[in-house]
């Protein structure tokens, strides 16, 4: 089905591409300056809430573990995400007492001379003594010595089908996820959590703002203004389904998906009212793939558009 | 039937030898794909998996590969078993073990794990959950939660 519409848009595929183009670029730019903030992550400071913080500089004595790197870096966007995101070797947990970085780092270097006969490629995680109820502070951290002794020994054997012991547990490493995984991971999500992800760090805000994720957007009943729905139509110009069932203000946001959003398949509008406009558009803008126009519960007689060919 | 009864030698990164019958090894992609290419006569070494997380993805295997008779309900309420018995530092191994090995259900079924744990969580508790910075400066994070704002507002 093709809708004809009276602006003055011209029908051009390449329109679009176009856009698209610029929103890619726009993006990956976006990802270059997160790095400068990821890297300073290792200062000085306690994270106020969670008093955990990473510490740098342990890759030295870890050479096994430089492939698998290099695997990761291919994997990720540019690759300038690597060295913050993959830098995983020790997470400690800042005692409440407050130690200072720099004797985290003796700490640590002490360990690494006293495991340097030890094949431990990878993973040097600090155990913990005495864990306060709320499971956020920890006391006495000490670094987990024996050669096969494991990362996951403290927890391990458990059973935490409750998420509230999984949070209560503490997860001492970072959920480091390269771009791919998190991709996987995020697949699993609706908009919803996608939203709430995004909200998380800049790197889940990139990953969850995929546009795999977001080919139907089902707007139907929801909030959302001119400004957010234009926003939308702008990160997301290949969305092959839309629904705006009940949304406020619906016949300017329909204007605005027939207008944006070139590769629409189902267009869903129903409870609310739709201007004039929608229906009388006689300049064309071609909508091959559109065809499945719902339109249901409209207050209104006739809902055939004059100018749309089946 | 000999072709079957071959072992494949898997080494971890701590030194934990595993012997594996082909057909569960072959789970793996990445192992399948060295068998092809006949560079899996020797011990297969993989610097970047401990003995125990070693140890659990050929448990999962196996359980896959005995279990290929039963019913699917029955698979699946056996992968719900094992992966909830994981914890998440364990879970967060295991992706990354899945990754390198391709052992492409597993993989699927630890990143639902992971899924499952975020949803319905806010972001501050997704952070406090696995231990990520919030790197944020306040006025991006308005942003955001202006932009997404309608995800969470219904009509009335």
């Amino acid at each position: 089905m093709k809708i004809w519409c009276c602006l003055w848009f011209i029908d051009d595929g390449e329109d679009g591409n176009n856009r698209e183009g610029t929103m890619k670029e726009g993006f990956l730019a976006n990802v270059d300056d997160i790095e400068g903030n990821i890297v300073n992550d290792g200062d000085g400071e306690a994270s106020a809430v969670s008093l955990n913080r990473t510490v740098n500089g342990q890759r030295q004595g870890d050479e096994t573990l430089l492939p698998f790197q290099e695997n990761f870096t291919s994997m990720r966007y540019g690759g300038n995400w690597v060295d913050p995101m993959w830098r995983h070797s020790v997470v400690w947990l800042r005692s409440s007492l407050g130690e200072t970085s720099s004797s985290a780092s003796a700490t640590v270097e002490d360990s690494d001379h006293r495991d340097s006969h030890h094949k431990r490629a990878k993973f040097d995680t600090f155990h913990h003594e005495g864990t306060s109820n709320n499971g956020v502070f920890y006391h006495n951290s000490m670094l987990n010595n024996g050669s096969d002794a494991h990362p996951f020994d403290d927890n391990g054997g458990k059973d935490e089908e409750d998420e509230g012991e999984l949070r209560g547990a503490g997860f001492e490493i970072r959920m480091d996820l390269t771009d791919d995984l998190l991709h996987m991971v995020f697949s699993f999500l609706d908009h919803r959590n996608l939203c709430n992800a995004a909200m998380v760090c800049r790197q889940w805000r990139s990953a969850s703002a995929h546009e795999d994720f977001w080919r139907c957007l089902n707007f139907e009943k929801r909030d959302i203004s001119l400004e957010q729905f234009d926003d939308m139509c702008r990160r997301y110009p290949n969305a092959t389904e839309v629904n705006l069932i009940g949304t406020p203000s619906m016949n300017h946001l329909v204007m605005k998906a027939v207008y944006s959003l070139r590769n629409l398949e189902a267009l869903t509008l129903g409870k609310g009212q739709i201007g004039d406009a929608f229906f009388s558009m006689q300049i064309p803008i071609n909508h091959d793939r559109l065809c499945d126009l719902k339109v249901t519960k409209m207050p209104c007689d006739a809902v055939y558009p004059s100018g749309a060919h089946y | 039937m000999a072709s079957t009864l071959k072992k494949i030698i898997l080494k971890s990164c701590d030194g934990k030898i595993l012997e594996v019958e082909e057909a569960v090894a072959v789970q793996s992609q990445m192992i399948k794909n060295m068998i092809e290419d006949d560079c899996a006569n020797e011990e297969i070494p993989l610097p970047d998996i401990t003995g125990e997380i070693l140890s659990m993805i050929i448990e999962y295997c196996k359980m896959h590969v005995d279990g290929e008779n039963n019913s699917n309900n029955e698979l699946i309420a056996r992968d719900a078993d094992f992966i909830t018995r994981v914890d998440l530092n364990t879970l967060y191994y295991l992706i990354v073990a899945a990754n390198f090995l391709n052992v492409k259900s597993l993989l699927d079924l630890t990143c639902q794990r992971v899924a499952d744990i975020i949803k319905g969580k806010s972001p501050e508790e997704i952070r406090l959950t696995f231990n990520i910075k919030n790197d944020f400066t306040p006025e991006e994070e308005e942003e955001i939660r202006k932009k997404n704002a309608w995800a969470f507002d219904y009509k009335d």
